[in-house]
């Protein structure tokens, strides 16, 4: 009798707590966008352009997806969210870093929302789900992720690259610079999942094309927290030069660190993929990370995205990551698209004009779009310096102008083959 | 206990039943295609869920790794649908991944019980999610497959939400079955006593073998509606994160009640994808109600909230719980 009357006390109190809980989570801020009033003057603008932007606010990879709004937002702020006849209209949506919440929030954007593009996702499997469904459903796609298939073996028409270069584009140029700065033998090491095989994939197949040799790969699993024995490996390693693929997390900083602690930054040059010196992880690791060389789309001290990075550090008071330039990219590209149409498009049209679209404001350079939807763009080889305040940056110190996603190999011949992965490496 | 109190309360469940099947045979007259998908997820993961309650409310096993078998389903379908196989053949392979997946399970986990169950479970599971994200060759990596289409009958939205209810309203009506047969009966006894149901002849790793046996091709089913659902397959299908979700459904909806798996991927789902679009710190309103109602159970927060409602004591004494 007691005993069950303390048990209803203590679910009345669970209760309590529970239902206190809900309250407290349902007054957080709206992520929602249109909720912000930014689609407010529809005085001038006669047509309603809707965007959905899937981008993962929660789980493993939530900073990418606060960096890629950011970018987003910084452009429709700055040019007003009018263009042309149209009024554009943004729903963001939080895909959970998981790829059944990005379909199902697809599904939501597209049959509840009735969008006419979605931006996003980020992640390769998410992404790669999005773009089949959006297809299905005849919903242009942006794509804001670097997994080469969305634009190879999984190439679908309604489905555009805006917001990257494929994984193993970037790092193709790296090859070619590493034999060109007379480097003759590399070794790699890389994360052991797609992102990292299509990193040292491009990078040893440029390189080994060029007339180099790779006798040592290295692959970690992308939850190591210790890369020291690797970095013991590479130190030991009789070679001119190193490839390190990382994935931009921990694992990022951690190899930064093992290979500053074991001396290897000293012994053996180092050229990294965009990601291992992107923003977070140059903050996060400091001056060790100074004259590393990488190869990557974007360097935030290059002169022509100088007026985003200023514009973007005067309003969130950080450094742009290279997710925040690909949304703020992708948003320019789209605006300057949508200025020269009188009305809605299908899809095919839509992708059609944006491919044609004039592009030379563009933050990325000269750039122009394959048969395969994706980018032939501009890829920079980049120097850590630090900037007179201090704070760490890559700026610009050699350029591979009209880099496309098959480098110089016949794109059907590339296709044909399987994509990289440790048993594909490129050699 | 439904059979002491054969009048009211059956009845009640019964009203109850008929009342939410009538709405959910009218919700893709009412409701808009995306609510219908949403609704249709959450059949599909209930079925998952009820994979997992049927071993944790009968036998008293826990496990943390049921996802793994309902991907090895998913990416049998998925492999073969995407090596152009007809239909019959990529549900073959299915079946084929299921059974085997089931098989190594119950081999390697028929002799444990409690925690060491949940572990070995857990193991297995992260051998799937490492197959599924190491042999790219296969099942394309971190990237999944794509392009995986339903039969041409199943294609509408609508058609799929009544066929994944078919198959929901059997496998629940079948769970109940075999929940009454005395192989139900027998896996109880195994939960409340394993010694005693030794010494009466039962050869209780067999019973666990076969429990986990049957258990993983209602995994298995629920894989293969999971990929249809999403035309999709990744390893996050196998991942730890998809084994533990339904486990938090099963408890969620109160361990061992038939319609538990179906009230916690309720919960769950509409959390994680209806209630995301309007709160940001969704993940936060999940861990808090999982915390209250672990804290509040013992035998299912809906349980205690009816008896709260209906202002009665527990007329019997609580479940046993398992013995470990």
């Amino acid at each position: 009798m007691r005993s069950t009357q303390r048990r209803g006390l203590r679910f009345a109190l669970a209760t309590t707590v529970a239902v206190a809980g809900l309250v407290v989570a349902g007054c957080a801020p709206s992520s929602s966008l249109s909720d912000d009033g930014g689609g407010g003057d529809a005085s001038t603008g006669g047509e309603v352009f809707k965007v959905g932007v899937l981008a993962p606010m929660t789980g493993f990879v939530s900073a990418i997806g606060t960096d890629l709004k950011q970018g987003w937002e910084l452009y429709w702020e700055q040019n007003g969210d009018t263009v042309g006849v149209f009024t554009v209209e943004t729903v963001l949506e939080d895909d959970a870093s998981s790829p059944d919440t990005a379909l199902a929030k697809a599904t939501r954007l597209v049959t509840e929302e009735k969008v006419d593009a979605v931006v996003g996702p980020v992640l390769a499997n998410q992404a790669l789900a999005v773009a089949d469904y959006l297809d299905q459903e005849g919903v242009v796609n942006l794509a804001q992720s670097s997994a080469d298939d969305i634009t190879q073996r999984e190439f679908s028409p309604l489905v555009l690259r805006t917001g990257a270069l494929a994984g193993s584009q970037t790092t193709f140029p790296g090859g070619q610079w590493a034999y060109d700065e007379g480097y003759r033998t590399a070794a790699t090491l890389c994360v052991d999942y797609a992102f990292g095989w299509e990193s040292c994939g491009g990078f040893v197949s440029a390189f080994v094309d060029a007339g180099g040799t790779v006798p040592l790969q290295l692959w970690y699993p992308g939850d190591a927290t210790d890369l020291s024995t690797y970095v013991t490996q590479l130190v030991n390693a009789d070679v001119d030069v190193i490839f390190a693929g990382t994935a931009g997390g921990t694992d990022s900083s951690n190899f930064l660190r093992s290979a500053a602690d074991f001396g290897l930054l000293e012994k053996t040059p180092v050229l990294a993929n965009c990601c291992t010196l992107d923003q977070a992880i140059l903050e996060d690791v400091g001056d060790i990370a100074l004259g590393i060389k990488s190869v990557a789309y974007y360097a935030e001290g290059a002169p022509q995205v100088a007026d985003f990075v200023e514009a973007f550090e005067a309003k969130y008071g950080i450094i742009p990551s290279v997710y925040a330039f690909g949304a703020y990219a992708t948003a320019q590209m789209l605006a300057a698209t949508l200025a020269g149409l009188d009305e809605k498009v299908t899809g095919e049209e839509l992708v059609a004009a944006i491919k044609s679209a004039d592009l030379s404001d563009s933050p990325w350079g000269k750039v122009s779009f394959d048969d395969y939807n994706n980018l032939v763009a501009p890829v920079l080889v980049r120097d850590v310096v630090a900037r007179d305040d201090g704070k760490l940056w890559n700026v610009e110190i050699g350029e591979f102008p009209d880099v496309s996603q098959f480098w110089t190999f016949d794109p059907e011949e590339f296709l044909a083959s399987p994509p990289f992965s440790t048993t594909r490496t490129g050699q | 206990m439904n059979r002491v109190h054969l009048t009211r309360r059956q009845l009640t469940t019964l009203v109850v039943v008929g009342v939410l099947l009538i709405a959910a045979i009218v919700l893709p007259y009412v409701a808009t295609s995306y609510y219908v998908t949403i609704a249709t997820l959450v059949l599909a993961s209930a079925l998952l869920a009820s994979s997992v309650n049927m071993l944790a409310g009968d036998a008293g096993l826990y496990s943390l790794g049921h996802a793994g078998i309902a991907a090895a389903a998913g990416y049998g379908l998925a492999w073969s649908s995407r090596q152009g196989m007809g239909l019959a053949a990529q549900l073959g392979m299915a079946l084929l991944l299921t059974l085997i997946a089931s098989v190594i399970y119950g081999l390697i986990s028929m002799r444990t019980s409690g925690v060491f169950f949940l572990m070995v479970t857990l193991a297995a599971g992260m051998i799937c999610f490492g197959m599924a994200y190491r042999w790219s060759s296969v099942t394309g990596g971190d990237n999944g497959l794509t392009g995986i289409r339903r039969p041409e009958l199943l294609s509408e939205y609508w058609q799929y939400y009544f066929f994944v209810l078919a198959v929901f309203v059997i496998a629940t009506l079948a769970l109940r079955g075999l929940s009454a047969s005395p192989f139900g009966l027998t896996l109880r006894g195994i939960r409340d006593s394993q010694t005693r149901m030794r010494s009466l002849g039962y050869s209780v790793p067999a019973y666990k073998f076969a429990a986990m046996v049957l258990s993983g091709l209602l995994a298995g089913v629920a894989g293969v509606l999971l990929v249809w659902q999403n035309e999709f397959v990744s390893p996050a299908s196998s991942s730890f994160q998809a084994s533990a979700l339904a486990l938090v459904m099963v408890v969620l909806g109160g361990v061992g009640r038939t319609f538990g798996p179906l009230i916690g991927a309720t919960v769950v789902v509409l959390i994680q994808q209806v209630l995301s679009t309007y709160v940001d710190r969704w993940p936060t309103v999940l861990g808090v109600l999982f915390i209250v109602v672990v804290i509040v159970k013992e035998s299912g927060g809906v349980r205690r909230l009816r008896e709260m409602l209906q202002r009665r004591r527990p007329s019997a004494p609580a479940r046993p719980t398992p013995e470990y």
